[in-house]
């Protein structure tokens, strides 16, 4: 019995892997995903370069051979349809992928000419230096000002509680300055001014999420990766936050995940467009992508013909 | 239902048919209840019982009776349905069994027609319309239940013997059981009838069966409470002297607390809000008109005496008691303080001057804790003096704040706000509490705070000399106490602590789902058991004879898996997001657990020590084997003083110990235990006033863990 329903189950997944690749052979003798559509030159040096990253989850092939090199201080938007593997990618680059069960990452990602996927990397200092938003707002059941200073408090960077105190060395104003700085810097603080011992979960969705920017920043990151960042917030909260993260860029380089290709034609510098079955099919200014590209399943997608 | 009246979209619900509905709903409820009555013996049980079914029945009946041929627009359907088909074929096969086989004197035989004529009023059931079939067969069931009690059928001192096992059901508990039965019946056919049948009626139905056995449920566990309750007060209570000073600052706090309880107008309030807004406003009165007559007995110098309880007309305040309202007080005043940080350099000065008078009052008095006498300059004593100058002026300050503030004048910055010069009065009075308690010593006069002898408590201050000799509890209350402490500091970081590896670093595997299934399996063994290894790895252990600390371990044991299961829940329901939040801010795992996990789940830990202590704090049988003291101890095991610390050369170079951990004790369920089982002589109110103490101890444990689940759930929301 047990041995009939394994078969069955190989079986199928043989099946699905062969549909698959077929789709896949289809869509290149159609058109093939050529290298300089994804080479995309600036000045400078990348602050992450991304090559032959490959990601299965189990059996499933996530992404493949992907290479990209970012610039510093810039908005890249990652766009794409459904399950291409974009967020997959983004949680690479600070490698919270480590903490879902049965992902394997293959390739290397350059961080300030780095490897971050080499052996004996701090990822402490490396979630430190490279930041991350969540699609929904998740603040910790704490008060706003508990929320900003929290990566700093656990750090060791803010001295704050009982033994401090009694030492002389309570950090208390230093962390008024930062708590303010950082939701002054996520356009948070004309609004929470006045409530900073309140819990965030009062907040409202779009506010929440600009806490969670602000807790983010409170770290001082070099990079910050957003996922979907304005997916669970109404139209006027999604302005606030794009506004916010052309804001950001002048500090900062921006990695943002999003469905809204508006969203994306508005707010980046560059955009990445990553198709079915987890490839990187084209790289370049957003305004290229948006107006004239170069692969024409990628001008199918932006023109909402497919996806 | 194709032949149905057109049917109205809004429903006034007032039309006589209607009322008359409610009538009947309300008419059984009042059966109901008076069933329940009877059953407790509060009311006595008569045969104007069989009345009220009688013309409830009848009520009934005339609801179908009008509804099908009076002309009323309602909405029944074809039948009443399966489930009335199969109830009205049990009652009728049991009622026509019943009567045929004893009333009739037929015998088995007689049970031989009832298995003809139940499924014949069932079958009869299902092929009337609606409105007939739920309320007639109801109807001639009540009704006739209603004529055999009245007519002495079924009176109170009718008996009946059931052949098939050994039980004697008198017509005591026969006629309420039935006239419950008759109000639940008749109340559901009614409320079905109120909503004109159909969907919606017995939706009606349903809903009023189901608060009718809520409402039951509950009343037995009321009865319960008030049974031991009614039964322990008078021995708990007896000559029990209360000095009219303290019993008014008891008074005034409880009444403070129960004002700043809720904010309930009962005007607007609604639903369970205006119930509970009204009991506050009772309680409140009542406790206002106790302030005063206690300040009435002060001022008239008269003493208050009833059945047990004396208040004598002293003016001063007993120091432990005094302890205790000021805490709440100065609680109270935390919570409704705003934070003040003074700009100016004057202001920042007065801050730091309330700060050193507190902190030096703290420190004397911790000195004089240590010490365990007074600290005196000259015959002087320096904490109370110290005290009240500081109460003193905080307490002019007070005055003066406040007479500024109902002026409408505006206060300089650096005056503090009136919390927090409040909180340093109430602060100074704690102060000078506690100088009394630690060096028995009273401070002021006529009016001030006496070290002891305010409060004279025999049946719970006092051991019991033995049987018929004095009553008391104090020795087992404080043995509970101590067991119960020690098993939940032992139990509780242990379980923790495994909940978090389980959790939160093991995988989900075969172990853990092993460990889980273990858990439930351990939650699940025999006390005694746990009390039976206790007596044969522990006791030989520690000491080699049966004491509290090895009592705290087996009952530790006991609570240690309930509170696994609830903290692994509650880790478990911590929204991953939480982690991954933390980790992608460079936070490690450890103090991601420690910051946000732990304290997330908090609430959860602590409902499972609330019921693992409600178990443990009852538990006598393994006490019986590893606590095992004398049944009426003639003193309270002395932990805190017995505590020694030596200092040696040899390693660990610090000793502490403690004999009074391994000496044998008593604990409250123990000696309810032994005064029920001490035979000849045994008092029976000793044994209520027992369990009322040991009531109260699980309840003040119980308000204990509630109060801090609260705290924690408040720090995770607003």
């Amino acid at each position: 019995m047990t041995e009939s329903s394994v078969t069955t189950t190989t079986e199928r997944t043989d099946a699905d892997a062969v549909t698959s690749s077929n789709e896949t052979t289809t869509g290149e003798s159609e058109e093939r995903t050529k290298a300089e559509w994804r080479e995309y030159t600036f000045d400078g040096e990348p602050v992450l370069s991304v090559e032959d990253l490959n990601v299965w989850y189990g059996d499933d092939h996530a992404l493949t051979d992907i290479s990209i090199d970012i610039p510093e201080k810039s908005v890249t938007a990652l766009i794409g349809p459904s399950g291409c593997g974009k967020s997959t990618f983004l949680r690479c680059l600070n490698r919270m992928n480590d903490r879902i069960k049965g992902a394997s990452v293959d390739g290397a990602v350059t961080f300030n000419g780095q490897n971050i996927y080499a052996d004996g990397t701090n990822l402490v200092e490396l979630r430190k230096r490279i930041g991350m938003v969540f699609q929904h707002p998740n603040p910790f059941p704490k008060s706003i000002r508990e929320n900003v200073a929290y990566g700093p408090r656990k750090h060791g960077d803010l001295e704050r509680g009982l033994v401090p105190r009694l030492l002389g060395r309570d950090d208390k104003d230093r962390e008024d300055e930062l708590v303010e700085q950082c939701l002054r810097d996520a356009a948070l603080w004309d609004e929470v001014e006045d409530r900073l011992d309140d819990n965030a979960l009062g907040l409202s969705g779009g506010q929440q999420q600009r806490l969670c920017i602000a807790r983010c920043l409170a770290v001082d990151p070099e990079v910050i990766l957003m996922d979907e960042p304005a997916s669970a917030l109404d139209p006027i909260a999604t302005a606030k936050i794009e506004d916010l993260i052309e804001e950001l860029a002048k500090e900062y380089t921006v990695i943002v995940v999003t469905h809204n290709m508006q969203q994306a034609a508005r707010i980046s510098d560059q955009t990445a467009v990553f198709l079915t079955g987890g490839e990187l099919v084209e790289f370049d200014d957003t305004d290229k992508i948006f107006e004239n590209p170069e692969s024409q399943r990628v001008e199918d997608y932006v023109t909402g013909k497919f996806g | 239902m194709s032949d149905a009246y057109e049917v109205q979209l809004v429903d006034s619900g007032d039309t006589t048919y209607e009322r008359s509905a409610i009538g009947v709903v309300v008419g059984s409820f009042g059966a109901f209840m008076l069933g329940i009555a009877a059953l407790f013996g509060w009311v006595s049980t008569a045969t104007y019982f069989g009345g009220v079914l009688l013309a409830l029945g009848i009520a009934t009946g005339m609801l179908g009776a009008v509804s099908r041929w009076g002309g009323v627009q309602t909405t029944p359907d074809r039948s009443p349905g399966l489930s009335a088909v199969l109830i009205q074929g049990f009652l009728w096969t049991a009622t026509t069994g019943f009567v045929a086989s004893n009333t009739l004197g037929l015998g088995g035989l007689g049970w031989i027609v009832a298995v003809f004529v139940g499924p014949l009023v069932g079958a009869l059931t299902l092929m009337t319309r609606e409105d007939l079939g739920a309320t007639i067969p109801t109807a001639a069931f009540v009704g006739f239940v209603g004529v055999t009690i009245m007519t002495g059928v079924i009176s109170p001192f009718w008996t009946w013997e059931p052949t098939a096992f050994d039980a004697v059901i008198p017509g005591q508990l026969a006629i309420p059981l039935l006239t419950m039965v008759g109000g639940l019946l008749a109340g559901q056919s009614s409320a079905i009838a109120y909503d004109g049948f159909g969907t919606r009626g017995r939706q009606n139905g349903a809903f009023l069966l189901i608060s009718l056995v809520v409402l039951l449920t509950l009343s037995v566990l009321a009865f319960l409470l008030v049974f031991v309750f009614e039964r322990g007060i008078t021995v708990v209570l007896e000559n029990l002297t209360i000095g009219a000073g303290t019993a008014l600052l008891l008074a005034t706090a409880a009444l403070v607390v129960s004002v700043r309880g809720g904010h309930i107008n009962p005007a607007t309030a609604d639903g369970t809000d205006k119930i509970g807004s009204f009991v506050q406003l009772a309680v409140v009165t009542v406790l206002g008109l106790v302030t005063l007559a206690f300040t009435y007995a002060i001022a008239a110098n008269h003493t208050i005496s009833g059945d047990t309880v004396t208040i004598e007309p002293t003016s001063t305040v007993g120091a432990l008691p005094g302890l205790l309202v000021g805490l709440v007080f100065l609680n109270v005043l935390q919570r409704s303080s705003s934070p003040w940080s003074p700009d100016t350099e004057t202001g920042r000065t007065v801050a730091r001057l309330i700060a050193v008078a507190v902190g030096a009052m703290t420190v004397l008095v911790f000195l004089e804790f240590l010490i365990g006498a007074e600290l005196a300059v000259g015959g002087l004593a320096i904490v109370p003096i110290l005290a009240i100058v500081v109460g003193g002026v905080s307490a002019l300050a007070v005055v003066a704040t406040g007479g500024a503030r109902v002026s409408g004048r505006t206060l300089p910055t650096w005056v503090p706000p009136l919390t927090r010069t409040g909180g340093v009065t109430v602060g100074a009075f704690v102060i000078c509490c506690l100088h009394a308690v630690f060096t028995g010593s009273a401070v002021g006069g006529a009016v001030g705070i006496a070290a002891n002898g305010a409060i004279d408590w025999p049946f719970v201050m006092n051991p019991s000399q033995g049987l018929g000799i004095q009553k008391g509890v104090m020795p087992a209350m404080v043995g509970t106490i101590w067991v119960v402490l020690g098993a939940v500091l032992f139990a509780v970081p242990l379980a923790v602590g495994a909940a978090v590896f389980l959790t939160e670093y093991a995988e989900d595997s075969l172990f853990t789902r092993a460990v889980d299934i273990a858990t439930n399996g351990l939650w699940s063994t025999p006390s005694i058991v746990f009390g039976l290894f206790g007596l044969a790895f522990l006791v030989p252990r520690f000491g080699g004879n049966p004491s509290i600390f090895a009592a705290q371990l087996v009952l530790g044991f006991m609570l240690l898996p309930l509170v696994l299961i609830t903290s692994r829940e509650a880790m478990k329901s911590v929204p991953d997001e939480y982690r991954d939040a933390s980790a992608a801010l460079g936070v490690s795992k450890w103090q991601t657990i420690r910051t946000v996990v732990v304290p997330a789940s908090m609430p959860g830990v602590i409902t499972g020590v609330i019921l693992g202590v409600g178990r443990i704090a009852g538990e006598t049988a393994p006490l019986l084997l590893v606590l095992n003291g004398p049944n009426f101890p003639t003193r309270s095991p002395g932990i805190l003083s017995s505590f020694m610390v030596r200092v040696s050369p040899q390693p660990p170079f610090i000793h502490v110990s403690n004999p009074a951990l391994l000496e044998r004790a008593s604990a409250l369920p123990y000696q309810l235990y032994a005064v029920i089982t001490a035979g000849v002589g045994a008092e029976e109110s000793f044994g209520w006033g027992t369990a009322l103490v040991l009531l109260c101890v699980v309840l003040a444990f119980f308000a204990m863990g509630v109060a801090s689940r609260r705290y924690f759930r408040s720090k995770l929301h607003q």
